[in-house]
């Protein structure tokens, strides 16, 4: 019912109907629309059923469009499309890794902080490259539920792999690098984990074949932790920064990618999965 | 000249030594096409291959004129045109209808946002789940549930729309409402629906594969396969000597299919269902009436 004596007159609420009013002048007239029933439906008259549809379809498609999580949301600034943002929020397992690098290196700050220097040296040579190899073994689309429906779309399963495998470790790598460069006396080796990281990475995702990704994550890890008490056990923490043992993982890590571009090019004459 | 959906070429499928599916040829047009078969019968392999969910061990198939079983770029035009619903849907969790039916549109190369929300609001309105869109799965009934996972099946309106047990735990009312918007889009192209509900191949499908141990042993119009029941289904007070089945039915008395008539038996008009349990009975135990 209307509480107001006096009403827009009919031009007017035309023009505001066609979205021709200032901002200023278009404040005015709705706040007076708010307590008047009379103007109200007046211009619920002027209005086109077509922008009242499409009006009506923007709201709709507001409260129903989800919002992205947080990660993806500081993407989506940076200049992720629209598109890898939906598929990056559907991933539910990019949850688990990101969680994971977090409370992984917030405990190994506190556990650190509690050692010896050359022992918190190789704990975090030990543990630092771990990170995003089981964060991407979490992510493959073998964990994912609804894998079959997502074969058969057209979308590109490599762009799926590589868009999972880059956020998992751009969100597990900033952390822990942080960690090293924070904690005193870990400087000197505080990069001195990314290629074997790396490495262990790009092995993770070849052998996802064949292995689940629990299987998966415990052979990196088996293979890891034997390599740090090999060659780092007996007090020569140092040696996992040395020259040969980068390049050892520089030349694992590219046979990986050899392996994996092979795999590719196999699955496009073959039509299986790569 | 009718352009098919899909052309299916002397596809066979083994897993290890097991032949899953013998060589099978077929050429699907518009319309609804029905899959029936008993448990193992290589139902959900033929639908897999069909939804290109899977390489054949040999043969081709053709989809849209594209080649699933050629390059990426061929498998890639023909799944633009593909829509599945495989027989098990787990969805992943924290998702909302909207949401889940959106990655999947996302997935089926819809990157336009606003043009892809509008879409997604057009399936989910089509299975009748408009005003559930917000809500998370999780909430949602088991009969919803699989309407949401036939929604993602529609996004883009596919030529060839392949389900697997579409109907599995709707209401008749449900049913009903499906089978509406099924048969709408075999106007448009081809809907292959593999299922073990025989009422369903009945009321919508034009046309009926029947698959028993990896072999098609029909394929027809529906009424062409009733007919192979015609005269071999009767009703009485007892079952019918070396009938293939045999029920007590709500009125008392006993309706048999296949085997000989008893004495006081009449015969009575044949359903899918009876042509069903005639065509797999024989099938498996070939007695004298296989020569009929």
């Amino acid at each position: 019912m209307s509480t107001t004596t006096w009403h827009v007159s009919p031009g007017l609420l035309e023009r505001y109907a066609d979205g021709a009013l200032d901002s200023a002048a278009s404040a005015s007239v709705e706040t007076h629309l708010t307590s008047c029933s009379a103007c109200r439906e007046n211009v619920a008259r002027l209005a086109s059923p077509t922008d009242v549809a499409a009006l009506w379809s923007g709201v709709r498609a507001e409260i129903a469009v989800p919002r992205h999580p947080w990660l993806v949301r500081q993407l989506r600034r940076v200049g992720l499309p629209d598109a890898d943002a939906v598929v990056l929020s559907a991933s539910q397992s990019l949850r688990l890794p990101w969680a994971l690098s977090v409370m992984i290196a917030f405990v190994s700050m506190v556990v650190l902080a509690a050692l010896s220097d050359r022992r918190a040296d190789l704990i975090y040579l030990a543990v630092a490259p771990l990170l995003p190899a089981i964060g991407v073994a979490a992510s493959y689309d073998s964990t994912d539920p609804i894998r079959e429906i997502v074969e058969t779309t057209p979308v590109s399963k490599l762009r799926l792999l590589l868009l999972r495998t880059l956020v998992v470790v751009t969100c597990s790598v900033p952390p822990v690098l942080l960690l090293g460069l924070v904690v005193s006396d870990l400087s000197a080796v505080a990069f001195a984990w990314l290629l074997p990281s790396f490495a262990l990475t790009l092995v993770a995702l070849v052998l996802l074949k064949w292995w689940p990704a629990w299987v998966t994550s415990a052979g990196v890890v088996s293979v890891w932790a034997l390599a740090v008490l090999l060659v780092g056990g007996r007090g020569a923490v140092g040696r996992l920064a040395d020259v040969p043992l980068q390049v050892a993982c520089a030349m694992v890590a590219l046979g990986a990618v050899a392996v994996l571009v092979a795999r590719f090019a196999s699955w496009e004459s073959s039509g299986g999965r790569p | 000249m009718i352009v098919p959906t899909a052309v299916v070429s002397d596809v066979t499928k083994s897993y290890g030594s097991r032949k899953a599916l013998q060589p099978t040829s077929l050429r699907l047009e518009s319309g609804v096409v029905g899959l029936l078969g008993p448990n193992g019968a290589g139902k959900s392999t033929l639908v897999r291959l069909l939804a290109s969910a899977m390489p054949p061990t040999s043969g081709q198939i053709v989809v849209d004129g594209h080649d699933v079983t050629g390059s990426i770029a061929e498998r890639t035009a023909a799944r633009r045109v593909i829509g599945y619903l495989p027989q098990e849907v787990s969805f992943p969790r924290g998702m909302t209808a909207f949401a889940f039916v959106d990655y999947i549109a996302v997935l089926k190369e819809w990157t336009d946002g606003t043009v892809r929300h509008r879409e997604v609001d057009r399936v989910l309105d089509l299975v009748g789940l408009g005003d559930r869109r917000t809500w998370p799965i999780r909430r949602l009934s088991g009969g919803q549930r699989r309407r949401l996972a036939l929604a993602q099946a529609l996004v883009g309106d596919p030529r060839l729309i392949v389900l697997d047990e579409p109907t599995t735990g709707l209401d008749p009312e449900q049913r009903a409402s499906l089978r509406d918007v099924l048969s709408g889009l075999a106007q448009r192209g081809t809907v292959f629906l593999a299922t073990h509900q025989t009422e369903d191949v009945a009321a919508l499908c034009d046309r009926l594969i029947l698959l028993v141990d990896g072999r098609v042993l029909f394929d027809g119009p529906v009424s062409g396969f009733i007919a192979t029941a015609e005269g071999h289904v009767w009703v009485g007070g007892s079952a019918a000597p070396d009938s293939h089945a045999s029920w007590r039915t709500g009125t008392g008395s006993i309706r048999s299919v296949g085997g000989r008539p008893g004495p006081d038996a009449a015969p009575v008009p044949a359903t899918v269902e009876d042509a069903y349990l005639l065509m797999t009975g024989l099938s498996r135990t070939p007695r004298e009436g296989a020569s009929r």
